[in-house]
Formats: C-alpha cells, sequence, structure tokens
C-alpha cells in the first residue's frame, strides 16, 4: 500500500491535472445540460383493453404477460419513436431542420429519439416528455408527436380499409357476374317453355328462380359490407379519440427542467472517468516503474554496495519528514540566526 | 547526541560510526534526483560526526543548484564555498559557526551563473582536512548536476548515493551511478519503512 501512496504522491500533479480534465469539463458540460435542458410533457388517459396479455419474448410468443392499456399504448409510442421514419414525420410538424448530410441526419435522429422519454404512470395512464433546448420546442414536438400518431394510426386503419374494400369490390363483380349468368339461364329457360310447364320443367325453373334470388342477395350482401367498410374508419377514429386521450397538454416552462438526471449521469461519468485514470495511474505507475525497495534490492538491482540504512521516522503528528530536517536544521543553525540577529541589532 | 532532538539525530550515529570505523574523512552525499534526503543525510550525519568528538567536521553546501542548507543556516547571501574555489576568500573567513563546537558550516557562495573552477577542489579538501577530521559535502543530485557532482566524486574518497526507499525508481538509481562513473558505488537507502530496516540483512559498514 505504501509503494501506492508513494505513487500517488509523487504524480499528484499527474493526477490533479488528469482528476481537473475529467471532473471541470464534466462539470461544465453537466452544468450546460442542465440549464438548457426544458423538458414537455403529455399526459395521456387510455383505456383500449384489446389486448389483455402481451408477448414477452420474440423468441416465444406462448410466454406472455398481463398488459395494461397504458403499458401497450407507451410500447407502441417507443417503438414508433425507434424508427427514423416516425421521426422525420414528427420533426416535419415542428419548426426543426433535418442536416442536409446524411451522417448529420443520423446523428440529428439519434439524438433526437433519445431526448423523447416514456413513462407509464398507472394502469391507464402514461407520460411522454421530450427534453427540448429552448422551452418552445418542447411542447411543439410532444404535439407533434401525438398527432403523427395519431396520422399514422389512421393511415394503417385506412390502407386496411382500403384492403378490404378492395376485396369486396372483385367479391361484387363476382356476384354480379354470377347473379347475370343466372339471370340468363332462366329467360333462356323461360323463352324455351311455354306455359303450362309439365312438373320437371316447373320444378328446373324454380331452381333456376331460387339460383337468380340467391346471387341477387350475395349482391346485395357485399354492396351492404362495401358500405360498412367505408364507414369503419371513422368509427374507429372515434373510439380512438375516447380511448386515447391527451389528459395534460404540453406547457411551455420557462425554467429549466428535466436536466437533472443527465446533469447527473454526465457529472458521475467524469467522475468515475477520472478516478479510474488516476487509479489506473497510480497502479500501472507502481507496477511498470521498478523500485528501490528492500536492502536486498541493492546489489541484486542496483550495481552497487549498501552502506547504511536510514529508518523511516515515526509517523507522528510531531515528527513528520519536514520537520526532522527543521529540528536537525535548528540544532545545527539557530545559534547562528541569534549570532547574525544581534550583528543586524 | 543528547539533546532535545537528540532522537532524531541518533538516526544518522549508525551512519557515523561506520564512517569513522571506514576512516573516511571526505565524504559527500548526492541523490539520483531532488527529494532523496541528501541534504538532509549531510546534515544529520555531520551532526552525529561532530558529536562523535573525534576531531572537528566542516560541512559543505556544495549544491549549487538548490542551496538548501546554505538556506537553513540564512546565509545565502554571504561568501561560501564558490569564493574559496575562485581564490576570492580564504576557508577560515567563510566558516560560518554552528550549534556545534565541532561543527563548522561552509555556505555555497555567489555562483551567479559562473561555476566556480572544480580543478581546485583537490587543494581546497586538502586544505579542509590541515583542519577538520572530516568534511562532509552536501552535493546537487548526479541527473541534474553531474558536471559538478563528477569533480566531487573524483576528489572525495567516498560519495554517497542516497535512494529513497520504495519511491527512487530502479532506473533512475542506475543512471545516477552510470553518470557518476563511480568504481564502487555505495548507496545510502533513507526512509526505511520501521519493520523492514535491517530486517534483510545485518548493518554492513563498506570499507573503501
Amino acid at each position: 500500500m505504501r509503494r501506492y501512496l508513494d505513487t500517488a504522491r509523487r504524480y499528484r500533479w499527474v493526477i490533479l491535472v488528469v482528476l481537473a480534465l475529467t471532473w471541470i469539463p464534466g462539470a461544465a458540460i453537466a452544468y450546460v445540460e442542465y440549464t438548457t435542458s426544458y423538458e414537455a410533457d403529455a399526459t395521456i388517459w387510455t383505456q383500449r383493453t384489446s389486448q389483455q396479455f402481451a408477448s414477452i419474448s420474440p423468441q416465444d410468443p406462448g410466454l406472455t404477460t398481463f398488459s395494461t392499456p397504458a403499458s401497450e399504448q407507451a410500447g407502441v409510442l417507443k417503438q414508433l419513436l425507434a424508427t427514423r421514419s416516425f421521426l422525420r414525420e414528427v420533426v416535419r410538424r415542428t419548426s426543426l431542420q433535418v442536416p442536409d448530410s446524411a451522417t448529420d441526419e443520423r446523428r440529428f435522429f439519434e439524438e433526437f429519439g433519445k431526448r423523447f422519454r416514456i413513462d407509464v404512470l398507472g394502469t391507464n395512464l402514461f407520460r411522454v416528455a421530450y427534453r427540448a433546448r429552448d422551452p418552445r420546442t418542447g411542447p411543439e414536438v410532444v404535439l407533434a408527436t401525438l398527432a403523427q400518431r395519431q396520422e399514422h394510426l389512421t393511415a394503417s386503419r385506412t390502407a386496411a380499409t382500403e384492403a378490404a374494400a378492395s376485396f369486396y369490390r372483385s367479391e361484387l363483380g363476382l356476384a354480379q357476374s354470377q347473379a347475370l349468368d343466372a339471370q340468363r339461364e332462366l329467360d333462356r329457360f323461360d323463352e324455351g317453355h311455354k306455359p303450362p310447364l309439365l312438373p320437371p320443367d316447373e320444378y328446373q325453373q324454380r331452381q333456376l328462380r331460387l339460383a337468380v334470388e340467391d346471387t341477387k342477395s350475395r349482391v346485395t350482401d357485399v354492396k351492404t359490407r362495401i358500405d360498412r367498410s367505408g364507414v369503419m374508419p371513422g368509427i374507429l377514429q372515434m373510439a380512438d379519440a375516447l380511448d386515447f386521450q391527451v389528459v395534460d397538454r404540453p406547457l411551455e416552462d420557462v425554467k429549466p427542467s428535466g436536466g437533472t438526471r443527465p446533469a447527473a449521469v454526465i457529472v458521475g461519468s467524469a467522475v468515475l472517468s477520472g478516478l479510474f485514470l488516476a487509479i489506473a495511474l497510480i497502479v500501472g505507475g507502481t507496477l511498470l516503474a521498478g523500485r528501490v525497495g528492500a536492502e536486498a534490492d541493492i546489489g541484486q538491482r542496483v550495481p552497487a554496495t549498501l552502506f547504511a540504512t536510514i529508518p523511516e521516522v515515526a509517523h507522528r503528528k510531531s515528527w513528520q519528514t519536514r520537520e526532522l530536517r527543521t529540528a536537525l536544521a535548528a540544532v545545527a543553525f539557530a545559534p547562528v540566526h541569534a549570532n547574525h540577529a544581534r550583528t543586524d541589532r | 547526541m543528547t539533546d532535545r532532538s537528540g532522537r532524531l539525530c541518533g538516526v544518522f550515529d549508525g551512519v557515523a560510526t561506520r564512517i569513522r570505523t571506514a576512516e573516511l574523512r571526505t565524504i559527500g552525499f548526492t541523490g539520483a534526483v531532488f527529494g532523496e534526503g541528501a541534504s538532509t543525510l549531510a546534515l544529520g550525519t555531520s551532526l552525529s560526526l561532530a558529536a562523535l568528538d573525534q576531531g572537528p567536521v566542516l560541512l559543505v553546501d556544495a549544491n549549487w543548484l538548490r542551496p538548501s542548507l546554505t538556506t537553513d543556516a540564512a546565509v545565502a547571501s554571504g561568501p561560501g564555498l564558490a569564493e574559496v574555489l575562485r581564490g576570492d576568500a580564504q576557508l577560515d573567513q567563510v566558516l560560518v559557526p554552528t550549534g556545534r563546537a565541532q561543527l563548522s558550516f561552509l555556505a555555497a557562495g555567489t555562483v551567479d551563473g559562473r561555476r566556480p573552477p572544480l580543478d581546485s577542489l583537490p587543494s581546497f579538501l586538502d586544505q579542509a582536512l590541515t583542519k577538520f577530521g572530516a568534511v562532509v559535502a552536501d552535493l546537487p543530485p548526479a541527473l541534474a548536476g553531474d558536471s559538478v557532482v563528477l569533480p566531487w566524486a573524483a576528489s572525495l574518497q567516498q560519495l554517497f548515493v542516497v535512494v529513497r526507499s520504495g519511491v527512487t525508481p530502479l532506473a533512475l538509481v542506475r543512471r545516477a551511478i552510470e553518470e557518476v562513473a563511480l568504481e564502487r558505488p555505495q548507496v545510502v537507502l533513507n526512509r526505511m519503512p520501521a519493520g523492514t530496516a535491517g530486517s534483510t540483512a545485518p548493518p554492513r559498514v563498506a570499507l573503501t
């Protein structure tokens, strides 16, 4: 241990410089981060219960856990915020500018995404927050995120409806052609068979009329389905508005807020880095630089003869090393000082 | 030594006794770098030698790079070794009396950027030995002031390299010994921890 303390003492200025170079900039960055952080948040009430259980392992869909509406919605939003396309659309809705260069753009979106925070506050309540550099951008980004989420949802539902409508339209075409065929067959039969009809012809005519009715009712059914699918997005949108309510809208905060955690992380990292470097310096300095430690080193490791050893003066407060020298100097030179003082007088 | 700091001065009695036993009359202390304790060792050994009462002792501050003993004696502005070597002053005129009757001190003197002629060292030491039983020189570190240490190493009976235990890097000690080109270098291991001092071998007296 003494070796390490000696190394620390020997390199004390280097250690101080290392600590200063890590701690001071760390503290400065943390201060800037704290004073330029303005967090805006929106609190959302959700009561969607379509999925009570959610998979907890992508590898094994059988592993599920109970999922509250808030955690489900928060999870969906987190996933959306992890995509650059979604973030790009959010930025497009704000006054922020996306950098031109591809590298800068990637870095911008990484930094942008990191500034979001989503906390689940309860079974039905969660909070979306964004930490900006100025008081205005935060609320703007949070509102843009919620609006973009809504648009994304609407777009995906419209696309699903479009797909269903397209399917129904092809079904309608088929049903209409079947109805026309059935009608044509019935008309042909009627032209060839004038009343009174024989019992077998009557039976066939009834069968053909039944087929016509059946195909017509199929056409009507498909038309109804097409009408319903056109109305469905509107209904779902209304339901979503009820299930996803922004309880507290984001406000412009004039005082810095939300920067405590990042600032603490920066300070902590700087302190730990400084300590790590200092300890590495001490340990490395001690282990790499061989020292003359014992009497046996003289002769073995140093080409010299040991003449004598001077023991360390006991570590008492009154007899520190400097004081040994002072005491010796006092014994030797105190009368000299006295003579000089007398001569001066 | 039995004064109020006797316990501390006694730390150097062993060194002084061995110097006497080895019949060394002109010795010097240097280190590899500053902070090894060469000046303290020179001062403590001089006091102990003086206490042995076997003739007067002259302590010379030859460390012109950092004349700490001269500063301790508060005679920094006065003449000393530099003037004697230049022939500007006689040894008797510049000696500084100390608290010990048997100990005299020769300050570093004024250098003013002009290194005193060190080729007159042998004659200076001869002159000093006519009046003193022993001459102890405090020298600058070997790696910092080799131009001063080398002539002294050639003129002294023994030059001790002071090594601070557990602190001085081996490489520096080796370089210092190479710098002063000693035939049989002697080391004084300074500030040995109490538990380890003298534990590996009994104190040895180097005969030169």
